[in-house]
């Protein structure tokens, strides 16, 4: 009997075991469309090398190119600062004053040319954090500009809040290029807040000193812009940065499992052309889009409303579109997405968007007034230029996707459940 | 990938599996049962649908196992599932709305995320809305009408799948009664609570019916930001109707019978899933901003059920044929127009200016200006069926000397999950959600559905003082998902599963009021149809030791648990995070993970010398968790995890204490619960990293009187110290536990 028991307890326990290892099988068959995310285009396109390309000769140098304007910058208004506080002291006449701010108004639109060109190249970290360092450097559409004048007189005083006051530490819309540009195309004196609400001290100082203010704070936006861009390339380029991470892509030292991903990251910041610079920076002020003024035209959604520099801006975001684009470069003819289409088969849909982009800019070419005057004037020609852009982003958002086998970046898809 | 799909007709094998079981044990009896005894056959059946004795005497069950009585239920009449699985051990749990409508329970550390992982049942049925293909349970039946309450864990658990990794729960509604019998019950509570229950039944002859009707309603704690500072109804109706209908057919040899049980349901509440800033919380943790002001969740379920038992006193087999049906339509907000940020991440770091001006939309301090600032609210219509017949034996034999109870049973089972997912526009004007004229947007339109035959057979054999208990469970399930979507028919994916799950388990009695107990079981949660076969299924290997005392007057029972689980899985849902949008239903693997825990339970019942009785109770949970490998994922109650991290949502203490004082006509009750902070994620680099919920202290009383043929007063609180904590911050914001609510109540019996 405690034999018998003893073999039955061993057979059903070492069953159980038998069972244990061997005792699941899943099998499945799926249709050609089933998780399309996976996909990949079935050419031997060397993806590899466009990544390569657009990072090591269109992205790269124009994070360089941003740092050596933002460094131009920087010492331009540190001269156009040295004379307004000679100005103020009598030290020197009206006209060399103007002479130097224009000079750092001049080297403000290079430095902003170059970034929104770089705008169309948002990856790795400038998107980190929320894309806190791209904010750092340029915020727009968040520009508080009563913030900025409070945090004139933050840094006038030395403290804010009990501390010492650190630029570093603030929010980004009260610094970057959008603050610089209040500061340096601002020339009433009158704060931009609340008549109730007025920045510490503000009341109490001269219009000379106001201005002095403004400008020591613009020359510590622009040492603060200069940091950020060498924090940039410091994420960007070395060992471990990003751009690093781009071009090992497909290997163990890198994010991207596939080639294929690092593409589809590649091809995601070239949607900033469809909802920043069609959306927010022509639909919203035309009322296409809703806007404060009710869906009609709105020219305080303009993006460069202090500057007027909201065409080139639009300019500059087409030229880095089309530089990722074709993979070309100033010095450079490379692969890049064209090429990539060609290679699927899409000939027809990459010289049509590469047509779409040159007729954009041809539009831009021909008008010689501000956005907001433009809108006011002419709504039409902005129209037309909307629509232009918007040809090139539906291509982008549909055949480029699709021939490419890319996924849309989630804010473009526009039916997330 | 092409292979053969699984052929068998699973219907006809399930239905022939059901019928010969029943054919060899109708003739098995038949030889052996000339003077067998007709039982009540109505009682017999009242026991398959409870599945663990509940007498005083030892319980020698092996694996771990928890009744709650209607005795006990009717101490607090809680409406709130929640709030009676806080007695049970090993329970963990993620409190969203306050009045449980939505529950997310989980066992020995599972994830309580909609109660996906645990198989929850009415009357020994699956009563998820399609426990395979979908498993989250937004339609949970209604405890009011539910007369008595088991838990399973451990090796008990595996006689219920499909998810046998953290164990099962099984409600029972009440029986059909022998004699005719009737009670109503009203009461009224704070927060516009209200509760009408009533329910008649009688057996004449060979035949008994049972007719209940339950509505329970509340205007809701919550306080909707509004123009007029009026604050609208943030409440719930709830419905229920049942009918029971039962023939006895029982002759000389056997007890037979048949009960069909029809029953329909409603819920209409204006839940959201938009909580609060940890600021807003603590200034007013009931308050609710004014863009959820639409959302409202509408469902309907209808349930269809016949089962039928024959027994005798060598075997009982019973058969059920189910069906339930389940359509719901949530509107809720689902996020901003924009998609840039998602509400959690809004909610979250309200210092981002960004954020702040998408905060000012939604508390209404600020109109939309923009068109990222739309509002943008979802629907997620959907319809389930699930379906099946099912049929179990008890037997019991001598085979070599040795002694075999037997249980056995097997299943066929369908269910689907049709999503018709729609968004619309709204533009925040004046405090008010106005659509902005555009059309609806079709999101997620697909089907998923499978197929499933189970098995199990559990052999307890006796040996001297040690009981063994043997079992296995076999599951095989086709699956299928199938995008509706016009232009993505093929878009589709068909899978074939099976899975052996075996299990041992033992009890040694030391004497009449004492044993020993051990139990090792294989667990696993099936994939979604839609999730490609490269995702792992969930797998466990689960084991506990302990030890039950009881000697009729005092209850012991302690269990250590380990589940060493070979791959965790999760999935994404609105309900775990807003981010889950932009891959909702996804799954993520989380590779090997560990849990460890001791359950404790104590109860003991004293008698005054004026004959008062004062039964008292302790139930106390421990559970730690770890991760056992670094690995980075997306799933945003994970991030970036490194080896010993523990899993979020699981406290790791929790204490439910409960006294009483029993007069010959009245009562008094306490419980006194205390739960633990709990991790709302486990690893680094995700919005809610490093952050915990609260722990708190929760004190609920309630007291009766009985007026004998004049029916029965009670008055009970819940929450006497009305003490709100942040009990969750998902799915979008902090979320509190209910305040103190006050209810008065009538009882008339008949």
């Amino acid at each position: 009997m405690f034999y018998t028991n003893k073999k039955l307890l061993s057979i059903a326990i070492s069953a159980s075991l038998l069972l244990t290892a061997c005792n699941q099988e899943v099998t499945s068959s799926e249709g050609e469309d089933y998780n399309t995310k996976d996909n990949n285009t079935d050419t031997s396109f060397n993806q590899l090398a466009l990544v390569t390309q657009l990072t090591d000769n269109v992205i790269t140098p124009t994070f360089e190119a941003f740092k050596l304007e933002a460094q131009k910058q920087t010492e331009r208004i540190d001269s156009y600062c040295i004379n307004e506080h000679s100005f103020a002291n009598d030290d020197i006449d009206e006209a060399t004053l103007t002479a130097s701010k224009a000079s750092a108004q001049e080297q403000w639109r290079n430095t902003i040319n170059v970034w929104q060109q770089a705008e169309l190249m948002q990856l790795g970290p400038l998107l980190n954090e929320d894309g806190l360092l791209r904010n750092k450097i340029y915020s727009w559409p968040t520009v508080k500009a009563c913030g900025i004048d409070y945090d004139v007189m933050y840094f006038r005083i030395g403290t804010v809040n009990g501390q010492p006051y650190n630029i570093d530490l603030r929010t980004p819309s009260r610094k970057g290029l959008d603050a610089l540009e209040y500061l340096l195309f601002t020339d009433s004196t009158e704060h931009s807040c609340e008549v109730t609400a007025p920045p510490p001290n503000w009341l109490t100082l001269t219009h000379s000193e106001i201005k002095t203010a403004r400008c020591d704070f613009a020359l510590e936006v622009a040492k603060d812009i200069t940091n950020n861009a060498d924090l940039l390339l410091e994420a960007w380029n070395g060992e471990t940065g990003y751009a690093n991470t781009l071009r090992s892509a497909g290997t163990t030292n890198s994010t991207f499992t596939t080639e294929h991903e690092a593409v589809n990251a590649l091809s995601d910041s070239l949607f900033y052309l469809d909802s920043i610079t069609k959306d927010a920076k022509l639909a919203t002020p035309l009322g296409i889009l809703t806007n404060p003024c009710g869906s009609s035209v709105c020219v305080e959604k303009v993006e460069s409303v202090y500057a007027q520099h909201s065409f080139t801006h639009i300019h500059n975001n087409l030229i880095g579109f089309q530089k990722l684009l074709s993979g070309d470069t100033d010095t450079n003819n490379g692969l890049g997405f064209i090429e990539y289409l060609i290679d699927v088969g899409a000939e027809t849909l990459a010289t049509e968007m590469a047509a779409n982009v040159d007729k954009a800019i041809n539009t831009l070419n021909t008008l010689d007034t501000s956005l907001t005057e433009t809108l006011e004037t002419d709504p039409d020609k902005v129209e037309q230029l909307h629509s232009e852009v918007k040809s090139v982003t539906d291509q982008l958002k549909t055949d480029f996707i699709t021939s490419l086998a890319l996924e849309l970046p989630a804010t473009s898809a526009g039916d997330n459940d | 990938m092409t292979t053969p799909r699984f052929t068998i007709n699973l219907l006809n094998v399930a239905l022939c599996t059901a019928l010969a079981t029943t054919t060899i044990n109708q003739a098995f009896a038949e030889e052996n049962t000339l003077n067998t005894q007709v039982k009540n056959a109505a009682s017999e059946l009242t026991e398959r649908l409870q599945i663990i004795g509940h007498s005083d005497k030892l319980r020698k069950e092996a694996g771990s196992a928890t009744f709650i009585g209607e005795v006990e239920l009717e101490k607090f009449n809680f409406d709130d599932i929640n709030r009676v699985l806080y007695s049970v051990p090993g329970v963990n749990i993620r409190e969203e709305d306050g009045y449980g409508l939505r529950p997310n329970i989980g066992f020995r550390g599972a994830t309580p995320e909609r109660s996906k992982k645990i198989t929850v049942m009415e009357d020994g049925v699956l009563i998820g809305p399609a426990p395979y293909s979908a498993p989250a349970a937004y339609y949970f039946p209604m405890m009011s009408k539910m007369t008595s309450l088991e838990v399973f864990k451990g090796p008990a658990a595996i006689k219920y799948g499909p998810n046998t990794v953290a164990g099962a729960l099984n409600m029972t509604t009440r029986a059909i009664p022998t004699d005719s019998e009737g009670a109503v019950d009203f009461a009224i509570g704070s927060d516009g609570f209200g509760k009408v229950t009533g329910y008649y039944g009688n057996t004449n002859g060979n035949f008994g019916y049972l007719l209940e009707l339950t509505h329970v309603e509340a205007d809701g704690f919550k306080e909707l930001d509004s123009i007029d500072d009026k604050s609208a109804d943030t409440g719930f109706k709830k419905n229920d109707a049942m009918l029971k209908l039962q023939y006895d057919l029982s002759s000389k040899n056997y007890s037979q019978i048949v009960e069909l049980k029809l029953a329909t349901a409603t819920e209409k509440s204006n839940e959201t899933y938009l909580g609060l800033t940890d600021n807003d919380f603590a200034k007013n943790p009931n308050r609710r901003y004014v863009a959820s002001q639409h959302d409202l969740m509408d469902w309907d379920h209808q349930q269809v059920q016949l089962t039928h038992l024959i027994s005798n006193d060598k075997f009982d087999v019973t058969t059920r044929v189910y069906r339930n049906d389940f359509t719901r339509s949530w509107n809720k907000i689902n996020g901003f127009k924009s998609g840039e940020r998602d509400l959690q991440e809004i909610l979250t770091n309200t210092t981002n200016e960004l954020n702040e001006e998408f905060y000012q939309v939604l508390t209404g301090a600020r109109d939309t200006q923009l068109e990222g600032e739309k509002i943008i609210l979802g629907d997620n219509y959907r319809e389930y069926y699930s379906q099946g017949i099912q049929s179990e034996l008890n037997t019991s034999f001598t085979l070599f000397d040795i002694d075999h109870e037997i249980t056995t049973g097997v299943r066929f089972h369908q269910d689907q999950i049709e999503r018709k997912h729609t968004e619309d526009a709204y533009l925040m004007v004046s405090k008010e959600l106005v659509s902005d004229g555009s059309d609806t947007v079709s999101t997620t339109t697909n089907i998923e559905e499978t197929d499933a035959f189970s098995v199990f057979l559990q052999d307890t054999i006796n040996l001297s003082q040690l009981a063994l208990t043997f079992g296995i469970r076999g599951e095989y399930f086709d699956s299928l998902y199938q995008n509706k979507k016009i232009d993505k028919k093929a878009d589709w994916l068909k899978k074939s599963s099976h899975i052996w799950l075996p299990s041992i388990s033992g009890f040694y009695t030391i004497n009449n009021n004492a044993g020993l107990l051990f139990g090792i079981h294989e667990g696993f949660i099936p994939t979604s149809p839609k999730e490609s076969p490269q995702i792992d299924i969930e797998n466990s290997i689960n084991y506990e030791v302990g030890g039950r005392y009881n000697n009729g007057n005092t209850k012991l029972e302690g269990i250590v648990f380990f589940n060493d689980i070979k791959n965790l899985k999760e999935g994404c849902s609105f309900s775990a995070a807003a981010s889950c949008g932009n891959s909702l239903d996804a799954e993520f693997n989380g590779g090997k993970v560990d849990v460890l825990g001791l359950e404790l339970s104590a109860s003991h019942n004293f008698t005054l010398s004026n004959h008062w009785e004062v039964p008292v109770s302790m139930v106390y949970t421990y559970t730690t968790s770890e991760f056992k490998s670094d690995f980075i994922s997306d799933f945003p109650m994970w991030g970036a995890i490194t080896q010993g991290d523990s899993l979020p949502y699981l406290p790791e203490n929790q204490l439910t204490l409960s006294t009483s004082l029993v007069g010959e006509q009245w009562e008094v009750n306490t419980i006194i619960r205390y739960i633990d902070e709990m991790k709302e994620a486990s690893g680094q680099g995700v919005l809610l990293s490093n952050v915990t919920t609260s722990s708190y202290v929760v004190v609920d009383l309630s007291a009766s009187y009985n007026f004998d043929k004049y029916g029965k007063v009670y008055f009970k609180v819940d929450n006497i110290l009305d003490e709100q904590e942040i009990v969750s911050r998902r799915p979008y914001g902090a979320r509190p536990s209910k305040p103190q609510q006050l209810q008065l109540g009538y009882q008339y019996s008949f």
